[in-house]
């Protein structure tokens, strides 16, 4: 007898729970046995067996040598690397070691690690490649993601997103009912975040692509990198029902150090002598009246709670996944909020052997309390702006326990001589009480698709899929508020967004012999989107009753509105996918699609891309390597495109816009927006990748390099020329734009043992991002809400700089006395004593808006994310750092708080005692101009600031039960976490992460009455039966 | 084979079909097939060519013609660009001028359009007749814009069709008499065909009377003096037009369009608003006017009067109503540093602790009172000072103290002057009855006397530079000597 029989028990290396399911082979045979329910495997083995080779999906693969022995347990670890698993790409999946692209992937586990209304707060950081910025902090705000930076300008620059294979709308403009169009209201409410009406806790996995070879299978669409969303599918023959929920306490993590009272004193005193009065309010005459922190009365602890119930079973004919969820999240700042509710139904069936079908569908109902925030009602309207600038001697309530109405009023009123706060200002508790800013969104979002086996390895599938928004946005101010002018404005508006889309798939898989594989798909698809709005809107109301539920109540109307925008492509696709010898990898894709948007002459557009892959760790002189254990090259290029430019822009039309007076009434006019531009063509990106993955030490540490450069071309730009002809610019396809960056990321399990692990995790992304070419322009500036700062053109964009980059003056010191000025060779103007003084940047002995220069720029020297994750027993630790380096913030707030509007009647930051006033010391450093003077003046370096900034993202603690002995309970798991507990920054502002440009391509780093950063503190419990 | 033939023949179905799918259908505007097709869409065509005035004669009129002359200073809200015209150091990068440029051009290529497609459409008479008028209406737009452009310019492309390529667009600067040909021709087409006036819903359209006006002010810009004695007398003489008797009725919002006013760019309350009032110091909404102090008004001053033109300003009723010597806001305790004159005109009285900050004052384009010293003038260039030129002026005289034009007053009238007296005397009268109605620079250059006036202006301030983004776009431009 030349065999012999081996046993043992497979267990996994941390938890120490027995493995189902592992393969064990023989080293170079096919003899082999599975191990069973209990970890238990046994094997009758030849004598000369030399090696046993255990593998399992999620495990690294362990070699183990038989030495004689017959009982040989093993413990595997965890693979990190996840090089077998599969990953979802674009129409289709892929193992992870045949990936010829570059896709990073994250898990449903990372997901849920960080508490949020919307999976992007868990990318940040994550991946790298990808920045995340936030348009709000408030529950449901608007987020901008970019991969690899930003192409274009005119286009979108956020990513595709694809959500169980329907491509959705994550233009957050586009799924937001509009807002007062009022003149003499401030309209600034940035978009919430269209995909905060998808729940978090529905998915599985994300995929990010971020080369050409892998998103050039989205031809028009992949430009920006896609980001492909699978939610959570049931599994046959596996029934459970589950129940997670969290809740989290939290507070503003910043604040402004503002005037308190006797500094308030200190300020108005400073302002009188600036002035040449000779009176002075005493030390101690404002201990009459109040002593309020306005920031503490505006920023409250608020609670965050979600509860999802999962039921997932079936069998093999049709199996399912459920799940409902209740969602809720106060903001932080009074009078903001966000509500959800989900409910998602995701089958899979098999009719017979060769069909099947599924369907994913979710209906989610969501209620966004926008409030009165992010400069929405500036000067006077916004909360935090009027607890910013309202003084802290202001009472909240007045002695009779109601709330102040206006704070000048109640100045006015009152029995002392005070000095009168703005009269615009609105106590901003009243305005969070009364005010109305709710959007409510019903989205509907699914696909059916059906798969048949028409042969061995051929499959066809097709599906059609709908993303269906339907938004209203209910707005009213009561005439209580000085916001709405002591009125009432009522606004109604809706959207309604409705996408579908239908794929059609042939897919033939073959493996020819052992050295061949191939896999070659093709397709075809269609989409349409229509997209509806309409706004009416009315003000003065003889009472605030109705709120917004009877517009005709009032006595005038604004002109209502309404519009219709639409536009379909159609795409034919193929992917062609070789591995030689399982080691050499060729991928091919080509796309064309066509679409509505472009002028006639340029419809359909071409898209290819090629990649080649080598995993060098499989050639003969590495397989046996440990110390290597993995190590692959891959470089691909290709052509992907942007088509995401509005619609109907490449003909002349006339708008409604231009209305004028005839017998003193408002009379509509119609005039040309464009001229025509049957040219108009794609935006094409070209994409270069060169990357390395390699694993060391038997997969315990992992490293990814990815090097990359893009160009656009073809850019699409409002190209300037000459008014002579009417019109200022003309939409055409010149300018180019280059990304070039630097990827890397680490992985690495440092310490990995019976009970305790240490897993470390890291990226580092390097983005150097110019524009290149912007066709005959020199430059191109644009307007940004600036507040005080009286020159709105304060973002340019100049061949040789990045995008987004600061246009404004040198702050050159305060004029320190007449002398200093007369002596000047500099043609100023006529400043005055202890005013502004700019440089004369281009010496030309004049100073006027040749003088403005670029000033900072709102890109990162590089962003990083650094992960800690430590287990022992049962205890998982994970501590999650996130910061970027190097970008700079345009701060407009200084506007308001400290450099100008000093007339003396606002609350200021502290720094505003640093005034210069004639005779003071500090007088020749300071950068405060002399109080009293009310002046304002346009952007200078003042205002820019280093938004460097390193902040602990997460920090959690969980606990997985020790389950065995119980059968009724599959898993249970306790955490408590904390999210944002520390950022380590010198921005002064609320938040260097802020950017209220949202999604807009140009306008980035820019702040201006955005929110704090939100800290909170979360306790969660997951359990399954 | 066959099979593969269907598939193709399929493929390219799908493909014929997709170009269907893919064709734009704009709902929510309107495609150039789907325009100038019948009265209505000329009529809002029309409207929207006179929407540029709304945004010219907000703002950019200010700062042209009264901060860069002796008329106004920059006053208690520097920057922008207030600084640069005060002190004459704007250069081809001033957004003003800029959007001056831009406006007018803007207003003139919708104009083109009109009066080109007038031509070629065909519709029933009662239509076609209303079309006409409008394509007219069109005409003496087009002429006040170009006018406004030569005046500011000099030399500027003339471009009499409507832009619908991308190519052509490198044009030339045009000789001004070229363009000012062109200026009286749409004028004298204007005054033939419109009507004389308008009913209560159409009032804000140009009147025949407002195409002469304008002509007589474009002869008198050339010195053709015999052509503007002429048509000055011609619109003296139509009776449509008089002198208010209260000056304050000039700028007063209640008495819009009154008889006095020749064309005016409408304003109205609650729709389109004028921020003069606000950026010549006055903020309306900010006391009831029972707190008003004697002579000083609360405002935010953008502009202020210069002291010079303050002092020199004749005293009495008209000094009274344009100007005020001091602004205050807030309470006393802490009053906004204004202490120097302001204009008093673009006051809005209707308005009282209402909301917002701007006003409901039309902006005068051209009124009687102008017409008067046009001929005055004119007269005067002629023959020099006749009976009638002293009484076209004396009538300004006698109404800005209150009196009765009619009635000769030797303390006010002037007399006994020769024609270069009674010509300085004109263009100091000017100075006064019109201050801050956008004539004072055009008025300073035409004579010669800019230079003068004007102190920190130098020799290249006689005209405005191009705007730089016109010169970096356009090669075929060339710059205004100086800049």
């Amino acid at each position: 007898m030349l065999e012999k029989t081996i046993t043992g028990q497979v267990t996994d290396l941390s938890t120490g729970e027995s493995l189902p399911g592992v393969n064990i082979l023989v080293q170079g045979t096919a003899t082999g046995t599975v191990t069973d329910i209990e970890g238990n495997y046994r094997l009758t083995v030849p004598d000369d067996a030399l090696t046993l080779v255990f593998s399992s999906i999620g495990y690294t693969r362990e070699e183990v040598t038989i030495n004689g022995r017959s009982t040989i347990n093993v413990t595997l670890a965890p693979d990190i690397q996840s090089l077998s698993e599969v990953v979802v790409i674009g129409y289709g999946e892929q193992k992870r070691e045949d990936l010829s692209g570059s896709v990073a992937s994250l898990s449903a586990k990372t997901i849920q690690e960080t508490p949020n209304v919307s999976f992007e707060q868990a990318l940040q950081g994550r991946v790298a490649g990808v920045q995340i910025t936030s348009a709000s902090n408030a529950p449901g705000g608007g987020i901008s993601m970019r991969i690899r930076g930003g192409n274009s300008i005119s286009a979108s620059n956020e990513p595709l997103y694809v959500v169980d294979g329907v491509q959705i709308n994550a233009n957050n403009a586009q799924s937001s009912p509009g807002t007062s169009a009022a003149r003499d209201f401030n309209s600034n409410d940035p978009p919430g975040n269209a995909l905060s009406n998808i729940n978090p806790n529905d998915i599985a996995s994300i995929e990010i692509l971020k080369d050409a070879s892998s998103t050039a299978i989205y031809g028009s669409r992949g430009a920006n990198g896609v980001v492909i969303i699978t939610t959570k599918q049931g599994q046959a023959g596996q029934s459970s029902v589950s129940y997670e929920t969290f809740v989290a306490f939290q507070e503003a993590a910043t604040r402004l150090d503002l005037l308190d009272r006797d500094e308030y004193t200190q300020h108005y005193n400073n302002i009188l002598a600036g002035r040449g009065r000779d009176e002075e309010i005493p030390a101690g005459f404002l201990d009459q009246v109040a002593n309020t922190d306005w920031q503490d009365e505006v920023f409250r602890t608020a609670i965050m709670q979600n509860h999802q119930l999962g039921f997932s079973g079936g069998n093999e004919k049709l199996f399912y996944n459920a799940a409902l969820n209740y969602f809720d999240q106060d903001g932080v700042v009074v009078g903001t909020g966000f509500e959800r509710y989900t409910a998602r139904l995701n089958l899979d069936g098999q009719i017979n052997e060769r069909i099947s079908f599924g369907n994913n569908f979710s209906f989610t109902h969501s209620v966004r309390e926008a409030g009165q925030v992010n400069g929405n009602g500036f000067r006077g309207g916004d909360i935090v702006f009027s607890a910013l600038t309202t003084p802290p001697w202001v009472p909240v309530r007045d002695e009779e326990g109601f709330l102040v109405q206006s704070p000048r009023e109640w100045a006015d009123d009152s029995e002392f001589d005070l000095p009168r706060p703005l009269g615009r200002n609105d106590n901003p508790l009243l305005v969070a009480q009364e005010a109305i800013n709710d959007i409510t969104t019903n989205r509907v979002l699914g696909n059916i698709f059906v798969e048949a086996e028409l042969a061995k390895g051929l499959k066809a599938r097709a599906s059609i899929g709908g993303d269906f928004t339907d938004a209203r946005r209910s707005f009213y101010l009561p005439s209580t508020l000085r916001a709405s002018g002591n009125e009432g404005l009522a606004v109604v508006s809706s959207v309604r967004d409705i996408t579908w889309i239908n794929t059609n798939t042939i897919t033939y898989d073959r493996q020819i012999n052992e050295d061949h594989n191939l896999s070659v798909l093709g397709g075809f698809e269609i989409q349409q989107n229509t997209n509806r709005r309409q706004l009416s809107e009315s003000s003065n109301f003889f009472t605030d009753v109705f709120d917004d539920n009877a517009l005709q109540a009032a006595e005038e109307f604004e002109r209502p509105s309404s519009e219709f925008n639409d536009w379909s492509m159609a795409s034919f696709f193929t992917r062609v996918n070789y591995i030689l010898r399982g080691r050499y990898i060729f991928t091919a894709t080509a796309r064309t699609d066509g679409s509505s948007r472009f002028g006639a002459d340029n419809r359909w557009g071409f898209f290819p891309s090629g990649a080649v892959a080598w995993r060098v760790s499989d050639e003969p002189f590495l397989a046996q390597s440990s110390a290597v254990s993995n190590l692959k090259v891959r470089t691909s290029y290709g052509l992907t495109g942007n088509t995401d430019i509005g619609a109907y822009r490449s003909l002349a039309t006339y708008s409604p816009d231009a209305s004028y007076i005839f017998g003193g009434d408002l009379v509509p006019g119609v005039g040309p927006d464009n001229i025509a531009n049957p040219d108009l063509r794609w935006e094409k990106t070209a994409q270069f990748n060169v990357g390395l993955d390699l694993g060391l030490l038997n997969d315990r540490v992992g490293i990814t390099v990815d090097y990359y450069t893009k160009t656009t071309e073809d850019l699409l730009l409002s190209r300037a020329i000459p008014a002579s002809s009417g019109f200022s610019t003309s939409l055409q396809n010149i300018g180019s734009v280059e990304n070039r960056g630097l990827e890397l990321s680490l992985n690495a399990a440092i310490i990995r043992n019976n009970n305790f692990s240490w897993v470390l995790d890291g990226n580092v992304t390097f983005n150097r991002n110019e524009v290149l070419d912007l066709g005959d322009d020199t430059e191109l500036t644009f307007p940004t809400r600036t507040g005080r700062v009286n020159d709105a053109q304060t973002v340019i964009l100049r061949p040789g700089e990045p995008i987004g980059s600061f246009f404004g003056y040198v702050f050159d010191g305060i004029w320190q006395s007449q002398e200093e000025i007369d002596a000047s060779e500099v043609n100023y103007g006529n400043p005055r004593v202890g005013s502004v003084r700019l440089a004369d940047t281009n010496n030309d002995g004049q100073l006027n808006a040749d003088d403005k220069t670029i000033i900072g720029n709102a890109v990162p020297d590089f962003l990083y994310g650094i992960n800690n994750n430590f287990t022992f027993g049962n205890f998982d630790l994970s501590i999650f750092l996130q910061g970027s380096q190097g970008n700079e913030i345009m701060n407009f707030n200084n506007g308001e708080l400290i450099y100008m509007g000093l007339g003396g009647r606002e609350n200021k930051q502290v720094e505003v005692l640093n005034t210069f006033l004639p005779g003071r010391e500090g007088n020749s450093t300071t950068q405060v101009p002399q109080v009293g003077t009310g002046q304002n003046g346009p952007l200078d370096t003042r205002f820019i600031e280093d938004g460097s900034y390193l902040r602990i993202r997460n920090v959690l603690i969980g606990y997985n039960l020790p389950l065995q002995n119980v059968s009724w309970i599959s898993s249970l798991r306790v955490y408590a976490s904390a999210q944002n507990l520390y950022t380590f920054t010198n921005y002064s502002g609320f938040d260097p992460e802020v950017n209220v440009g949202g999604q807009n391509n140009v306008i980035r780093g820019v702040d201006f009455v955005g929110l704090p950063n939100v800290r909170s503190y979360t306790l969660g419990l997951n359990v399954r039966f | 084979m066959k099979n593969i033939q269907y598939v193709l023949l399929g493929l390219l179905l799908t493909t014929l079909s997709c170009n269907d799918f893919l064709e734009e259908n704009p709902r929510s505007q309107l495609t150039r097939e789907q325009f100038y097709n019948n009265e209505p869409d000329f009529r809002v065509a029309l409207t929207s060519t006179y929407r540029p005035l709304q945004l010219m004669y907000n703002n950019d009129i200010g700062m042209l013609t009264s901060v860069d002359t002796d008329e106004a200073t920059v006053g208690n809200f520097p920057g922008g660009e207030g600084d640069d015209f005060q002190d004459h150091v704007y250069g081809p990068g001033s957004n003003t001028l800029n959007n001056w440029w831009v406006r007018n051009y803007n207003g003139i290529n919708q104009a083109n359009a009109i009066i080109t497609q007038a031509d070629q459409v065909n519709l029933p008479s009662d239509d076609q007749e209303l079309v006409d008028r409008y394509a007219t209406e069109a005409k003496f737009l087009r002429a006040l814009y170009y006018f406004n452009l030569v005046l500011a310019f000099g030399d500027v492309p003339l471009n009499l069709e409507p832009t619908t390529s991308l190519n052509g667009l490198l044009l030339n600067r045009t000789d001004q008499a070229t363009v000012y040909v062109q200026i009286e021709q749409d004028l004298q087409d204007a005054e033939a065909a419109l009507p004389v006036s308008y009913e209560n819903d159409e009032i804000g359209r140009v009147t025949s009377g407002a195409a002469s006006a304008i002509l007589a002010k474009v002869y008198l810009h050339q010195n053709k003096f015999q052509e503007a004695r002429d048509k000055a007398q011609e619109v003296i003489n139509s009776g449509e037009y008089g002198l208010f008797e209260d000056y304050l009725d000039v700028l007063s919002v209640a008495a819009k369009n009154g008889i006095e006013h020749i064309f005016s760019v409408q304003y109205a309350r609650g729709l389109t608003e004028s921020s003069m009032g606000r950026l010549y110091g006055f903020l309306t909404r900010s006391a009831p006017l029972e707190e008003e102090v004697p002579a000083e008004v609360r405002g935010q001053s953008a502009w202020a009067a210069e002291q010079g033109f303050f002092d020199a300003f004749p005293e009495g009723y008209r000094k009274e109503v344009s100007l005020v010597p001091r602004v205050v806001t807030g309470a006393d305790t802490l009053p906004l540093d204004a202490n120097f004159p302001h204009t008093r005109k673009y006051f809005d009285a209707t308005k009282i602790d209402a909301d917002g900050d701007n006003n409901a004052n039309n902006y005068n384009i051209i009124r009687y009172a102008d017409i008067l010293l046009i001929f005055a003038e004119a007269e005067n260039e002629i023959s020099g000072p006749t009976a009638a030129a002293y009484d076209a002026i004396n009538q300004i005289r006698r109404r800005a103290q209150q009196q009765d034009i009619s009635t000769p007053d030797p303390t006010i009238d002037l007399a006994g002057l020769s024609a270069d007296e009674f010509r300085d005397a004109v263009i100091e009268e000017r100075r006064w009855e019109l201050a801050y109605e956008g004539h004072r620079r055009w008025d300073l250059v035409r004579t010669g006397k800019y230079l003068a006036a004007v102190p920190s202006a130098t020799a290249r301030n006689v005209l405005f530079p191009i705007p730089q983004r016109e010169i970096d776009l356009n090669s075929s431009l060339r710059q205004n000597d100086g800049y």
